[in-house]
């Protein structure tokens, strides 16, 4: 076909237009910012330049990549608990009546309740060591992670998991085939707002309960009036949470292709 | 598959009563159904809504309890649902992730075969249902009617000796069912299955069946059976047979008593 003269622009467009709007938009955001910001004080809003310079200057001395180290152990830890108990439990709240009626009034109050007026107790019964922050971020994590497996099972069609019936399918296969494959994109959908909710937990665990890893490091400058180190450590917060979100979007992905 | 012995059904005084969800009343459904099918035979079942006419298919395949009576296959009363049996849906529940031609190969993959094993049983049946060059397609790629051409291949695909079909074309456009009932009369004659066949067309009834079972509604009773003298095979000239004409009016005669009789029911 003739029409097929336009597609390399229609693919330029497509493909490389977004990467170069999005880079320029970077730029812009970044050249604003160094002429916002007043490196007069230290207090003041830090510039570009000032925030770049505190980031190597705590990469140089070790303090970034060992608070880095302390905070994910807790967020793994907990994240990983999250998951291996909202997965199995949020399918067995799709899939059983009984338990959802039992268990999903507890979860919306988890899930009303204002966790950081629950840090005292917390540690006073997990002491100040990583249990409390694996606790934490379990808390933080989990209720999102469990509703929306919940909400994906139930959603699975009946028609389907009735047609696996009509070809003898057993109840392992029906979860494994259908069940659980169907409401997979949705599992995937709350373990990735978990995930970002594990990140609050574990910066708000650290800030207020078990000081350590970014948490201690932040409070540490904060007091120090260093807005620059403050700025710097918020963004490589937030530098983790995009590779994190992006290494469950490969997780995602690759799962998707073995099924 | 050359010699497989083709079943024979029986159904024998099957009651199925729903309770009624307010309490206190309940409906029967099915009431004392008596109903034999030849081997490779062609049974449609017609009524108006809320004969039971899918409520009886589904318990032929064994997806639902009954309160009475049994189903006997080749003189074997069934427990749910067997090898010997496949069904075509009418929502035609494909898996939407899965490509047409692993969505034939779901059937055969519960029982445990590799893909490799069966592939040529899979090509086989994409081609029999016209497929051929769509076996890489999702079913939301397809429209309607492919999508339940890869429904009758998942259910054929199993090599079942008998073949339940729920209304498969009730959702497909006027033009693409009389094409569907061409194919599916086709492959019917290739190896006779025995077929039971629900639908609410009529002319669709008479175009494939042998037996036509006229169902009633409330409770749900054998109200007539029709053998279709039409000959076979059956091309789209036939339609406009005499024959074909006088048994399609006599099935909306017997069925517009009903409808007239039960006008507001629903179910």
């Amino acid at each position: 076909m003739t029409t097929l003269a336009h597609l390399p622009s229609l693919d330029w467009k497509e493909k490389w237009l977004p990467f170069v709007l999005r880079f320029a938009i970077l730029a812009a955001i970044l050249i604003a910012w160094q002429m916002v910001g007043d490196d007069s004080r230290p207090i003041r809003m830090p510039t570009f330049a000032r925030t770049l310079a505190s980031f190597w200057a705590m990469l140089a001395s070790g303090e970034l990549p060992r608070a880095l180290g302390q905070s994910n152990i807790g967020l793994f830890w907990g994240y990983l608990l999250a998951i291996a108990v909202a997965i199995p439990l949020g399918t067995v709240m799709g899939l059983v009546t009984t338990v959802r009626n039992v268990l999903n009034t507890y979860l919306l109050i988890l899930l009303s309740t204002p966790l950081i007026a629950l840090l005292p107790i917390l540690q006073a019964v997990f002491g100040l060591g990583l249990e409390t922050r694996v606790v934490v971020i379990f808390l933080f994590s989990f209720v999102y992670i469990t509703i929306n497996t919940m909400v994906g099972i139930r959603s699975v069609p009946a028609d389907l998991v009735e047609m696996a019936d009509s070809f003898g399918a057993t109840r392992l296969q029906k979860l494994r085939m259908v069940i659980l494959r169907h409401a997979f994109p949705a599992i995937m959908a709350g373990a990735r707002l978990g995930l970002a909710r594990a990140v609050v937990g574990m910066v708000i665990a650290e800030l207020f309960l078990v000081s350590t890893g970014l948490g201690s490091l932040l409070s540490f400058y904060l007091q120090r009036f260093d807005a620059g180190a403050v700025l710097a450590i918020a963004l490589t917060m937030v530098g983790q949470g995009i590779i994190l979100i992006a290494i469950a979007r490969r997780v995602e992905t690759a799962l998707v292709k073995k099924w | 598959m050359l010699d497989m012995p083709k079943a024979a059904i029986d159904i024998r005084k099957v009651t199925k009563i729903y309770p009624d969800m307010d309490g206190g009343t309940t409906l029967t459904a099915l009431d004392q159904i008596d109903l034999s099918i030849k081997p490779g035979e062609f049974v449609s079942l017609i009524g108006p809504s809320g004969c039971g006419k899918t409520t009886l298919l589904k318990i032929i395949d064994g997806l639902i309890p009954y309160e009475d009576g049994q189903v006997l296959i080749d003189d074997v009363a069934i427990k749910g649902p067997g090898r010997e049996r496949a069904v075509v849906f009418q929502s035609f529940a494909l898996l939407p992730w899965r490509t047409v031609e692993e969505n034939i190969y779901f059937g055969l993959e519960l029982r445990g075969i590799k893909k490799q094993d069966c592939q040529e049983t899979i090509d086989r049946y994409i081609r029999m249902v016209g497929l051929k060059g769509f076996e890489h397609r999702y079913p939301s790629q397809l429209s309607g009617g492919m999508q339940q051409r890869v429904g009758l291949a998942r259910a054929l695909a199993v090599d079942p000796r008998i073949l339940l079909m729920d209304e498969p074309f009730g959702a497909l456009d006027a033009q693409t069912r009389n094409l569907l009932q061409a194919d599916l009369e086709r492959i019917w004659q290739e190896d006779q299955k025995t077929v039971i066949f629900v639908t609410h067309a009529m002319d669709e009834a008479v175009f494939l069946s042998d037996k036509i079972v006229i169902l009633s509604p409330r409770p749900g009773r054998v109200q007539e059976v029709i053998d279709v003298d039409l000959p076979r095979p059956r091309g789209d000239d036939i339609r406009t047979h005499p024959r074909f004409v006088e048994l399609t009016n006599y099935i909306w005669e017997t069925l517009r008593t009903m409808i007239v009789r039960q006008p507001e029911d629903e179910r």
